[in-house]
């Protein structure tokens, strides 16, 4: 009998601790100061604290759940079952923390004032160009959550999957922009495509067909659905942001000979060197000639095929002449996700050609840049129209990062109070 | 210049000479007689002239920016004072004084900056002799002071210091002209003692406005405005109609306004002392039925919660009911009729006799949850909570019979058997509203005015604060409805505004699209102001602030709104139309909604440090009968500005350009001129009065100046369009959101005789006044009013 009382006391102290480490992840103050949670749009902040109060308070009940079973246990079996769950609630703690932890340290990068003015408005951008198609598919449009961190490239967590704790279904798009690129916004497009992709199931699709139309050259066709994902999400990007996407594209991609010509199987990223090259296909079918034929020829003249291994020379030498295949299958061809429309029918490109951009530009003057109204209804080609403008006159980006960072300040002062 | 006016914060100016600070006394000549009289009252006998320049000065103060500064103020003072009651105990001894001195210390920055500044103005004045001035030296004289960066850290809404600012010119620029005739106290005593008055005044007002914050009182117009009136126009003037308001900025500014005018008009300084001491008075003497109401009705709920059967419910409503006149002013006609009192509380007691005990409140509160289930989930959750639900289910139909009853005309109170069937119908109307659909459903299609929808069936659930005291009414049920764009064009927002146009321009939705919305129905009660439901309503993405970002999506749920928007026309409210004006004041009662649509973001506006929901295209008409004039102010918001001139830039005709325009110009100067955004500058005209002005006005005659108005001003816009191409783009590329066209009319058709119907003379409806010329148009950046 009394050792069955020196186990409770054992137990006792341990399950009261959870239960108190569980309530202490109830406060969204504890996870993010309250200037974090005010740079975030009111609409995105109550969606975001009531995920994380659900999540939290599904580990107090179970914590609560946990005291009971503890206050009517009478025998020593009793006692090994509470401690079993015991361990087992420790497992869901550390679970709950990680996807705690995770949105914490997200709106922790909005402690920057500045910082955080710019995220609010790249949120607000990305949930636009994904909005743009959702909307005449009748889907709705996930919030977004976009913080800045170290790398290279964009990631995203995407809206609706489960997270680490196992119950809590992400409710916003968490989308990484990497320090480098803070003004070149491009590649958040591309993750939007990612989650639009997600949620129409147009992968799936979009590899079908690419097996399909590519059958001439089966295996060829195989690898490059196995690409689809990130193809879908370039397409996405070059719909809406045009050449901009594929200049910051190459500009991310231009390692060195290994890295541009490395294949991994199974890796959804398409092969560099392809990759660049599809995108410069995609600005001449739906442009013309233009600074892209200039951006190709370097490409090849940089990266020699000479580099590559004899596997990759001789997927790049099949892959070349079906590149306008593959750029018609994912601009121009209906797909069921669509609702049997091609993706140019629900994001026009022609709509960020250069011509029309500029035009836009010299038009507008210096309203485009100050009216509120230009703003908000062309944000998202004022990115297409800065990323085009670092394109050409690389000699000025220093300028035009400045009249970048100018409009979104500006943008952002007005999401501030939303 | 002296080498002491060096460190002046006021600018140099040519006409700034030095003078002794002695106290500037006119020798007094024989001057014309000043005023004209130009109207000849209802009766006959003609305006006193000083009446009428009195008049018209209290127009020109009348700003409506100012009742919207004063409305802000007030609503965050409100948000602070509920953030000092949430720790604290409403029952503390001294309570009152206490939130009244943590509020004045809160805007004490305010309150220093402003006093500094006229402080500083009367001593620059003492230097100075401002008679001298031009109109436009004033200006810069007044502009000079400047908040310092020090200062503007302190406090975020400066809105009161620049309201103040702004009045201070007006003033001033009375006074002169009143002094260079030799007239008034600025004649008198010299600037410096007009400032340092005005500050007085104003200091006035910002305790008016902290203690407004506090109380939440109907504002009504307070003695001092009626003895004016009398004074001015030897007669009571008809104030505006409609029922109780919640908070009025505009009596409140218009009393403010008053003591401003009597600074510049007063003869002597004992006249005007004794007007001042009579504006300070007025606050000591307000007692907090807001406050009182509150704990009467917790005390209410509490007793009829844990009644048993046997009970006699009787001593507790006749114990609520005289809590709840004194926060209505219609209530004030019962006060002091002890015996009608008592026989509304009786046969109240009755009515409810079912509805209360603790036998009876669990299976009502239970209804009342499953019409409000999953809104209210969240806050229920208790056993205590449900009973609670009960209690103040019943109280708001003993609290909405009481209102409706005050209201009967005086016949029906002396008549105990028409007092009881009237009684009874109210009871039946408020149940209706406030309780859960539990008749059987042959007794609805009996009588249908039992229940007020068959649609959602949900009921109106009282919303409280921390400090217990009711915030507003909610309904509960948030009905989904689809807008298609020809419901929206149907449905009228505020002024006579097209919900399409708000779904445009404020919340950006793209015309022509159907819309989905889930629609939060909400009702203002005693003392509760928009700002702070939409703070209350953390949950509700869009609500949750108290910012005019917020509360400006609010938009007014009348009968044919609610018809049209959710095929449950009694689910709306009608109000006359001043309380349709604007989202700052409302009538006790009045219904909103507020559109929940998925992935909608407002368009916000950025003015200073100011954050609004963008403006929606507007005109703001003035007639100036003693100028025999119109001024018009045409504002295009940011969206249309942009398009005019995008239609500008591709070479459109002229033609084409004001197809565009014409429909704007046509509902706005329609919406204007039917008393919306009017002001009337008339010597029988009372500011804040123009609906029950324009009452006195001929339809036709009304009818006949809008359709000129409306002709001149097209036919001079688009003249001045085609001239002022360049211009116009130039300015659309502004930073300001928008463009105005500030247009005046030079005796339009009609306005002779509109004047002389507002001074009660009625005239035929014939003219053969010659057509206005139009006098002048000129165009500035972003939003501006005449």
């Amino acid at each position: 009998m009394r050792e069955i009382e020196f186990i409770r006391e054992q137990l006792s102290r341990q399950v009261n601790h959870w239960v108190l480490a569980a309530n202490r992840l109830n406060n969204p103050n504890d996870l993010g100061s309250p200037d974090d949670w005010e740079s975030l749009e009111r609409y995105l902040r109550i969606t975001l604290r009531r995920t994380l109060r659900e999540s939290s308070q599904r580990l107090i009940q179970r914590a609560m759940r946990l005291q009971s079973e503890l206050s009517v246990a009478r025998t020593a079996t009793d006692l090994k079952k509470v401690k079993k769950h015991i361990v087992e609630f420790r497992r869901t703690y550390l679970h709950t923390e990680t996807t705690l932890d995770f949105y914490a340290d997200t709106i922790a990068t909005r402690g920057n004032p500045k910082i955080g003015d710019v995220l609010r408005v790249l949120d607000s951008l990305v949930f636009r160009s994904m909005k743009q198609v959702l909307d005449r598919l009748n889907q709705p449009t996930p919030n977004v959550l976009t913080y800045i961190d170290k790398g290279l490239g964009a990631s995203i967590l995407k809206a609706g999957l489960r997270l680490w704790d196992g119950g809590t279904v992400n409710p916003v798009a968490v989308i990484k922009i990497v320090r480098h690129n803070l003004m070149r916004p491009t590649s958040l497009v591309h993750e939007a495509g990612h989650q639009v992709a997600h949620i129409t199931r147009w992968n799936q699709e979009l590899a079908q067909r690419l097996e399909s139309n590519l059958s001439t050259h089966p295996q060829v066709g195989k690898v490059w659905a196995s690409w689809s994902s990130e193809i879908a999400a370039d397409s996405f990007a070059f719909a809406h942001m045009g050449y901009a996407a594929i200049a910051s594209l190459h500009d991310v991609l231009s390692g060195d000979d290994r890295f541009v010509f490395r294949f991994n199987r199974g890796d959804p990223h398409p092969l560099s060197y392809l990759r660049v090259l599809l995108g410069t296909a995609m600005c001449r079918r739906a442009y013309g000639a233009g600074p892209w034929d200039s951006l190709e020829h370097v490409w090849r003249r940089l990266y020699r095929l000479s580099s590559a291994t004899p596997m990759v020379h001789k997927l790049v030498k099949a892959s070349l002449p079906l590149l306008s295949e593959v750029v018609e299958t994912c601009l121009y061809e209906p797909m069921a996700s669509f609702g049997n429309r091609p993706l140019v029918e629900l994001v026009n490109p022609e709509r960020v050609s250069p011509i029309i951009l500029l035009r836009l530009e010299s038009e507008l003057g210096d309203a485009l840049y100050q009216s509120t109204h230009w703003l908000w209804t062309e944000a998202l080609r004022l990115v297409a129209l800065n990323g085009l403008q670092i394109a050409i006159h690389p000699e000025q980006m220093a300028t035009l990062y400045s009249v970048q960072q100018e409009w979104i300040l500006k943008l952002s002062n007005t999401l501030k109070a939303t | 210049m002296s080498g002491e006016n060096i460190n002046s914060p006021f600018m140099s100016l040519e006409s700034f000479v030095y003078k002794d600070p002695e106290p500037m006394l006119l020798p007094q000549t024989n001057f014309a007689a000043p005023f004209e009289a130009k109207y000849l009252a209802e009766d006959g006998e003609a305006i006193d002239p000083e009446a009428e320049e009195y008049v018209v000065f209290l127009n020109e103060l009348q700003d409506d920016e100012f009742g919207e500064t004063l409305y802000e103020l007030i609503g965050e003072l409100t948000s602070k004072f509920e953030g000092i009651i949430e720790n604290e105990s409403v029952n503390q001894p001294n309570y009152r004084g206490e939130m009244l001195r943590r509020l004045e210390m809160y805007v004490d920055p305010l309150i220093k900056a402003t006093e500094s500044m006229l402080e500083t103005m009367a001593q620059g004045a003492e230097q100075t002799d401002l008679r001298t001035m031009s109109d436009l030296e004033i200006d810069e004289f007044i502009d000079s002071y400047v908040l310092s960066e020090e200062q503007q850290v302190k406090f975020e809404n400066w809105g009161f210091f620049k309201a103040i600012k702004k009045v201070a010119k007006k003033a001033v620029k009375k006074g002169v002209r009143l002094a260079k005739r030799g007239l008034k106290v600025a004649a008198k005593f010299g600037f410096g003692f007009v400032f340092r008055k005005l500050k007085k005044v104003a200091m006035q007002l910002m305790k008016k406005v902290v203690a407004t914050a506090i109380n939440k009182l109907p504002i009504y117009l307070r003695p001092a405005a009626h003895k004016l009136r009398k004074r001015y126009f030897g007669k009571e003037v008809e104030l505006e109609e409609g029922n109780d308001s919640v908070i009025d900025v505009g009596q409140l500014q218009l009393e403010f306004n008053i003591q401003v005018a009597e600074l510049i008009f007063a003869d002597n300084e004992l006249a005007l002392e004794m007007e001042e001491e009579h504006y300070h008075n007025e606050e000591s003497g307000i007692a907090n039925p807001i406050r009182e109401l509150s704990q009467a009705r917790e005390v209410f709920i509490q007793n009829i919660t844990n009644l048993n059967d046997q009970e006699d419910l009787l001593p507790h409503v006749e114990k609520f009911l005289p809590a709840i006149l004194p926060a209505l002013r219609i209530g004030i006609k019962l006060i002091g009729r002890e015996k009608t009192i008592k026989y509304i509380a009786g046969y109240v007691a009755k009515l409810i006799r079912r509805l209360v005990g603790s036998r009876l409140s669990k299976p009502l509160a239970d209804a009342i949850v499953r019409a409000g289930m999953g809104y209210f989930q969240l806050e229920v959750g208790s056993e205590q909570n449900e009973a609670r639900l009960a209690g103040t289910a019943v109280a708001a139909i003993v609290e909405e019979t009481v209102r409706k009853v005050a209201d009967f005309p005086e016949y029906v109170h002396e008549d105990p058997q028409l007092l009881e069937g009237f009684v009874l119908e109210a009871f039946e109307q408020a149940a209706a509203k406030y309780l859960p659909q539990l008749l059987p459903e042959e007794a609805y299609l009996k009588k249908p005015r039992l229940r007020h929808d068959i649609k959602y069936r949900g009921v109106w659930l009282s919303r409280s604060g921390k400090g217990k005291s009711i915030v507003f009414k909610k309904y509960s049920k948030v009905p989904r409805v689809k807008i298609s764009p020809h419901k929206a064009r149907a449905i009228k927002t505020f002024r006579k505004n097209r919900l399409n146009k708000f779904l445009q321009d404020q919340l950006g939705l793209p015309e022509g699209q159907t819309i989905e919305a889930q629609v939060h129905l909400y009702e203002l009660v005693s003392g509760s102001m928009l700002s702070q439901i939409t703070k209350f309503e953390q949950n509700v993405p869009g609500l949750g602030t108290a910012s005019p970002v917020a509360y400006d999506q609010l938009l007014p749920l009348t009968k044919e709104v609610a018809g049209l928007l959710l095929d449950e026309p009694e689910l709306g409210q009608d109000v006359v139309p001043r309380f349709l004006a604007s989202q700052q004041i409302g009538e006790i009662g009045q219904r909103y909604y507020f559109l929940e649509i998925e992935g909608m973001r407002p368009r916000v506006s950025v003015e200073g440090s100011k954050k609004m929901l963008s403006r929606s295209s507007q005109a703001h008409a003035i007639l100036d009968f003693p100028k025999n004039q119109a001024q018009i102010s045409l504002y295009l918001n940011e969206r249309e500005a942009q398009e005019l001139t995008t239609q500008l830039r591709d070479h459109q005709t002229i033609g084409a350009v004001m197809v565009s325009l014409s429909e704007l110009l046509d509902e706005q100067v329609k919406s204007a001129f039917s008393g919306y955004q009017l002001k009337l500058i008339h010597g029988s005209v009372m500011p804040n009065s123009t609906f029950t002005a324009l009452k006195r006005v001929p339809v036709k005659l009304l009818e006949r100046l809008t359709t000129n108005v409306k002709e001149l001003l097209g036919r001079g816009l688009s003249n001045f369009i085609k001239k002022n191409y360049e211009k116009l783009i130039q300015i659309a590329a502004d930073p300001a959101d928008g463009l105005t066209f500030q247009i005046i009319l030079k005796d339009p058709l009609g306005m002779t005789k509109i004047g002389e119907a507002l001074a009660g003379r009625i005239t035929p409806a014939d003219s053969n006044t010659v057509d206005a010329q139009l006098f002048d148009i000129q165009i500035v950046a972003g939003y501006a009013r005449n």
